[in-house]
């Protein structure tokens, strides 16, 4: 028996997890993104050109962020010809676990230049605290 | 078909196979992982290539570029001699000092590209616009190299 698996659409599908860099970079996957972690709050940034606002959709659930959305179809002259064709429209899901709880009330997004950013408040027991010894 | 009675014997006797084959699937699907992720880190140390779509109208070529998180000021948009080069860098910025990244997919660098235009354009006439990440240049064509319909007389 061949176990093929349908590499790497099969892993959007699956929640990603969090430490995991060399499996997951490969230029198939779409959207690519970056995953930065600071005291307050974990940033989650994915590039998504040529993908409007509202095509995109954000849910927390669980511990796990899911970015999915629609890549649509710009609008071509009728009387135009396509010579060169490398941008991808397709539909996308990307899971990422975010390995500490999250104030989801205040997680934030937000668009510009086709790049979509994500911030994940830490909740207040995930957050690094300095401890004075006595 | 005939039936074959089951031999325990047999069945481990194949065993070892069975795992040789198991690990050989194995070590392929990582190589070929590897090899994957070495060429894309060549490529993002290096030079990364956008997106490009070029369409091509009566009266002028569209080029679209996708260059997500890229600023309009690092985008340099040429045209020497019928070749369209687009160059530029997306630039890698830390935020703060105190911050960890777990994962970096995205591209950052220098970019390149360059496209021979199949016929002259009005090189002062060119547009170029910047949205939701991505780059559209519109170059209108030369009268010489608009399709002129000819009517022929036939006598």
């Amino acid at each position: 028996m061949m176990v093929r698996v349908a590499y790497p659409n099969i892993f959007d599908e699956l929640i990603e997890e969090f430490f995991t860099p060399a499996l997951d970079v490969t230029p198939t996957v779409y959207p690519a993104i970056d995953i930065l972690e600071n005291d307050a709050a974990t940033v989650v940034v994915a590039e998504v050109p040529g993908v409007k606002k509202e095509d995109v959709s954000l849910k927390y659930e669980n511990n796990v962020l899911t970015i999915s959305g629609e890549r649509k179809p710009y609008e071509i002259p009728q009387d135009a010809r396509i010579l060169l064709n490398e941008m991808r429209v397709r539909k996308f899901t990307r899971s990422i676990e975010i390995p500490h709880d999250v104030d989801a009330e205040k997680i934030t997004a937000e668009m510009n230049n086709g790049v979509l950013r994500v911030t994940l408040p830490k909740a207040e027991v995930a957050r690094t605290r300095t401890i004075e010894i006595k | 078909m005939a039936l074959i009675r089951w031999n325990p014997a047999r069945e481990l006797a194949n065993f070892p196979n069975e795992i040789f084959n198991l690990q050989r699937e194995i070590n392929r699907m990582f190589d070929s992982f590897f090899r994957g992720w070495r060429d894309e880190e060549e490529t993002s140390l290096a030079q990364w290539s956008p997106a490009v779509d070029i369409a091509e109208k009566d009266d002028a070529y569209i080029v679209k570029v996708e260059l997500p998180g890229v600023e309009k000021d690092d985008v340099k948009v040429t045209l020497e001699s019928n070749v369209l080069t687009i160059r530029g860098e997306k630039k890698f910025e830390k935020e703060t000092k105190k911050e960890n990244y777990h994962r970096i997919e995205r591209c950052y660098g220098s970019f390149n590209r360059s496209f021979t235009l199949p016929s002259t354009v009005k090189s002062d006439k060119i547009d170029a616009t910047y949205k939701d990440g991505v780059l559209t240049i519109t170059l209108p064509k030369a009268e010489e190299a608009k399709p002129k319909q000819i009517e022929v007389k036939v006598k």
